[in-house]
């Protein structure tokens, strides 16, 4: 064995040339699809890290004409806890950032404020310390906390007399009663939490409307997750908990009627529930891609290794001469074809590495640097199966093929009847092949470009121009609301005095960030479900010259004005998809909205054209704008237009507002890294489907050139026969080019006719541009035709330099 | 050892059949050295392919070592071939990428003999032929007839009994051809049989027959 792989690799060593295309091209391939792979491993397949994660169920309300599956209130979870007969326990998590002090510094840190039996429900034991517990949760228990490992090792120096130290939180000690396991981060596979407190110490790290929601029922606020008692599957335990639903919508008709609750293992809620499905489509499509580049490089090898079969033909005549049967000869090959298969998969591990943190450099806004995408077992199972498969895709039917040797002839050098391969030989249906698969690759790589400029070019309905963003932290800087609204008048005056701003306004969110601030909205028109529950809407709260600040267009009625305060009725300004939904056909201005636990009616002044606010791609929501000095927000941020590049003022502006208060904390970003970060998706796709695009293609015309310039030397006698009759070069063009036409050609033809029935699984990933757009179809038929006739046109170039007379004599 | 009846190798053209080899009837008998002779396109070569087992679509009656050929299926024929007989050819056709001892043992190896064994018979013929001081050398590094020594050393590894020569010392310069010729009417003389294809009258007298053949044809045994 250890002999016949010596030889092999001796064999593979007297071809560099050949060698290095192969192994590189396999690793590219095996590389790329690895690296896809780890991602999807990391995210959708690694098992929970928790005991028993089979029986573990995250619990979501969902709600009638709210889409997707929502967080549950506190009481409900208290009910259902309480109340049901198939979990061992339930037990809530809400992700939170809290004022953390460290002497003189202080910080927003992140972490979960957990049920006391989050751990023991888990099965997850701390490696320093106790978990947290059921008395820690009791109303009025010692502030305690468990922090994570990567805490423990940065801020407390790993030492083990960490326990018992007291943390400063909202300036409030708690006792560190344990350290995580490295690596846990909860339930959220892109959480990165630095500590978990019992829900017990909630009125000291919520503030404001945290703390509202976080009592309300209407409000849908924590995670849930529960433990399946023994035997009790999903689907029984989903049936046991309706009639548990049903009562609370009875019992709570105004926070729950229309409500009811929806299980998910706990393996399909580590990722948003929500956008689960989007992501591992697009994961999968990654993979499938990858996996295009692997097929186009393994029939490219499939080529090389027939017309290095040819080449070698002598030898394995020889050897079936000297006694080797055909599955001796067949072994040979096929051992020196795994060694390449290998080669290029232990190659194509490396890159896998550095592709994955090429492919994580690209990854979404927000999600956190420390994630681990790592080469496990499973990753390279992966990447063992990806190069036995290429081995055999890429090395049976050539090893077949080319141990059907014609010993006779060549023993006896008789020369070739082949004139350069016949048109339908398996070479050419190789190629043709290729370049269906690369009119494949290239056609999904320009419908994502097209997205790109499509969503680069989209009407924002409101002017990104010169913008710039900055956040107060006033709630965790323990401001009530007088001195927030006193605090932003200040700062407001500050900010217009700065040379080089144009204007300031403030809203209680900013658009297309994702963040998306909802509350439940109750129009007063027909409709009796919404009329009476309402349903969860985007709004901001805004200054009466917020709209005119964004350019924002009204289509009826009224702008706010500073008459919008206290003194006055309520207003509002809807959106038209707003308009639509409550009043459809009726002039919404005077109509009245209610708002939730509050019978005031608000009336609607003002309606604006729908604007792309929460995402670039998302169709146009229900959305309501209401005045800052009617309906108070604590957490709000400056809008504020400049003269010149909004990133040069940032610093002056940052420090404006530091002279006025340099405790609360301050959050600034140039408003073109938000569209940048709103484009990622469709930047990203077209990055990555182009760089997909482009391997393939190069892939393509590397094959393509490959068969034509052996058929231009195995047709070297001919050709040297019609020079020397006096033909002229462009017929010898000719006759090698007419065959690449014809094989491009066909894999041009049946690369659109697959592109066609492929691309509407990518239709969900395009912004405003359909599947099967014949403008990127035409363009890259003409694309791979031009490339792929000019890769013809250089072998049949050279064909035409063939010396007649060194021609007819090599014969 | 061999016996050929009314044997004919037949390529079908478009204007009729053209008889390669045609009516050939000939007996071979064990130690014979015998001298195929004949000029250009005369069906040496293809005769010898037939006897070495490498040709199958011919037709008429071959008994080669008490085996009727004609009758044996493709594996029957092919087991006959490895365990009888060995090939030496005009330009050597030794493996490039392989050194001498390894062109030497490939043929044991596809005979599926065992390790030990190949190493035995691999240094006793390295012994045999002087080539010990060559064992680690490539083919290229090797002179025209000191290739075709190798070659003959490998016809001979895995003892056969009869040993078919297709023009062995065409590539070569007169005196590597006597050398080689010599070689092989000592083998003989040990109890090879040896059939040899060649144009060379003087190689011919190292034979005990000579067989000639013209236009496909048999015109003296």
């Amino acid at each position: 064995m250890i002999q016949d792989l010596r030889l092999a690799l001796r064999s593979l060593a007297k071809s560099p040339g050949f060698t290095t295309v192969a192994v590189l091209m396999l690793a590219l391939g095996v590389g790329a699809s690895t690296a896809c792979f780890s991602f999807l491993n990391a995210f959708f397949l690694r098992p929970p890290p928790f005991e028993r994660p089979d029986e573990l169920v995250s619990l979501h309300s969902t709600e009638d004409k709210t889409p997707g599956l929502m967080r549950l209130s506190v009481p409900n979870f208290t009910d259902y806890r309480a109340n049901n007969t198939v979990f061992t326990d339930l037990a809530l998590h809400l992700f939170l950032g809290v004022r953390f002090t460290e002497g003189e510094n202080n910080s927003i840190l992140f972490g979960h404020l957990v049920s006391g039996s989050y751990f023991d429900l888990l099965g997850v034991k701390p490696v320093l310390g106790r978990p947290l517990s059921v008395a820690d949760d009791v109303e009025g228990a010692p502030p305690v906390v468990v922090v994570s490992h990567a805490f423990w090792q940065t801020r407390l120096a790993a030492s083990p007399e960490a326990l018992g130290r007291t943390l400063l939180f909202n300036n409030v000690p708690f006792t560190v009663v344990g350290v995580a396991p490295a690596g846990f981060r909860g339930i959220s596979v892109i959480d990165a939490p630095d500590y978990w407190m019992p829900t017990s110490v909630y009125r000291s790290v919520l503030l404001g409307q945290g703390l509202e929601f976080f009592i309300s029922r209407r409000a849908v606020t924590v995670s849930v997750i529960g433990r399946l008692k023994p035997g009790v599957t999903l689907g029984q335990a989903a049936a046991s908990l309706k009639p548990l639903s049903e009562k609370l919508a009875i019992d709570f008709p105004a926070d729950n009627a229309g409500r009811s609750l929806r299980l998910v293992p706990i393996a399909q809620a580590m990722l948003d529930p929500n956008r689960r499905s989007d992501l591992l489509r697009a994961g999968n499509l990654l993979i499938a891609l990858a996996g295009l580049i692997l097929l186009i490089a393994c029939a490219n090898l499939a080529n090389l290794l027939l017309a290095r079969a040819g080449a070698r033909q002598r030898e394995i005549a020889l050897r079936v001469a000297l006694g080797a049967s055909r599955g001796q000869v067949v072994g040979q090959l096929l051992r020196e074809n795994f060694l390449l298969a290998a080669l290029g998969g232990g190659l194509g591990v490396v890159i896998s590495v550095w592709l994955r943190d090429l492919l994580w450099a690209l990854r979404p806004p927000g999600f956190p640097d420390n994630m681990e995408v790592n080469v496990d077992g499973r990753v390279l199972a992966f990447a063992v199966s990806a190069t036995i498969l290429t081995g055999l895709l890429f090395g049976v039917v050539p090893a077949l093929a080319a141990s059907r040797v014609d010993l006779i002839a060549i023993l006896k050098r008789v020369p070739s009847g082949d004139n350069g391969l016949s048109i339908f030989s398996f070479r050419h249906v190789l190629v043709a092949a290729q370049v269906a698969l690369s009119v494949v690759a290239l056609v999904i790589a320009g419908l994502f470009v097209r997205s790109l400029n499509q969503a680069s070019a989209v009407t924002l309905g409101w002017n990104s121009r010169n913008l710039a963003l900055m956040s107060a932290d006033l709630v965790q800087s323990g401001y009530n609301q007088t001195r927030t609204l006193e605090y932003y008048q200040r700062a407001l005056a500050r900010l217009r005095t700065v040379p080089g701003v144009l204007d300031v306004s403030i809203a209680s969110r900013p658009f297309l960030t994702g963040v998306n601030p909802q509350r439940t909205i109750k129009p007063q028109g027909e409709d009796e479900a919404l009329r009476t529950r309402g349903r969860f809407m985007s709004f901001a709260v805004v200054q009466p010259d917020f709209l005119r600040f964004m350019g924002l267009e009204l289509v009826a009625g009224r702008d706010f004005s500073v008459d919008d305060n206290g003194t006055h009725p309520p207003a509002v300004i809807i959106n038209e998809a707003m308009a639509r939904l409550a009043w459809p056909g009726q002039d919404p201005i005077g109509k009245t909205i209610k708002l939730y636990n509050d019978e005031t009616p608000v009336q609607v002044v003002g309606v604006t054209r729908n604007i792309r606010d929460v995402e670039l791609r998302a169709d146009p929501a229900p959305f309501a704008f209401f005045p800052v000095a009617q309906f108070f927000e604590a957490a709000n941020v400056f809008h504020i237009r400049t003269a010149g590049n909004p990133t040069d003022l940032l610093p002056t502006l940052r420090k404006e507002l530091q002279s006025l208060d340099p405790a609360v904390n301050l959050r600034s970003i140039d408003y073109r890294e938000v569209i940048r970060n709103a484009l990622w998706g469709s930047r990203t796709g077209a990055t990555l489907m182009s760089v997909f695009g482009v391997i393939a293609l190069f892939l393509t015309l590397l094959g393509i050139y490959a068969v034509m310039a052996q058929a231009v030397v195995q047709r070297t006698r001919e050709i040297g026969i019609c020079l020397a009759l006096g033909a002229q070069t462009r017929a010898v063009v000719g006759l090698i080019l007419k065959r690449g036409v014809i094989v491009t050609g066909v894999g041009v033809l049946g690369g659109l006719a697959a592109a066609c029935g492929l691309t509407r699984y990518v239709g969900s990933f395009l912004f405003e541009v359909k599947p099967t757009d014949p403008l990127t179809f035409a363009v890259i038929a003409g694309l791979l035709s031009g490339v792929a006739l000019l890769a013809c046109y250089i072998p049949a170039r050279r064909a035409t330099k063939v010396d007649p007379l060194i021609a007819l004599r090599s014969e | 050892m061999i016996s050929l009846r009314s044997v004919e190798k037949i390529y079908p053209l478009k204007g009729g059949v053209f008889y390669a080899l045609r009516n050939i009837s000939l007996e071979i008998n064990e130690g014979e050295f015998v001298s195929i002779m004949g000029p250009s396109g005369s069906g040496k070569s293809t005769l010898l392919h037939i006897l070495g087992l490498h040709d199958s679509s011919w037709h008429g009656e071959f008994n080669l070592l008490g085996q009727p050929v004609h009758q044996l299926d493709k594996k029957k024929r092919f087991d006959l071939q490895k365990k009888h007989l060995g090939f030496v050819f005009q330009s050597y056709h030794l493996l490039d990428d392989l050194t001498v001892y390894e062109n030497l043992e490939i043929p044991l190896s596809y005979r599926d003999v065992p390790k030990k064994e190949r190493e035995s018979a691999v240094c006793d013929v390295l012994d045999r032929f002087g080539i010990v001081g060559k064992k680690d050398l490539y083919p290229n590094q090797l002179s025209g007839g000191q290739q075709q020594l190798v070659g003959v050393a490998r016809a001979l590894i895995a003892k056969p009994s009869l040993i078919l020569a297709d023009e062995p010392t065409g590539n070569l310069h007169s005196d590597q051809g006597r050398e080689i010729m010599k070689l092989f009417k000592k083998l003989n003389e040990e109890g090879t049989t040896i059939i040899q294809v060649t144009h060379s009258e003087e190689n011919a007298t190292y034979g005990s027959r000579v067989v000639r053949l013209a236009d496909g044809m048999l015109i003296s045994k």
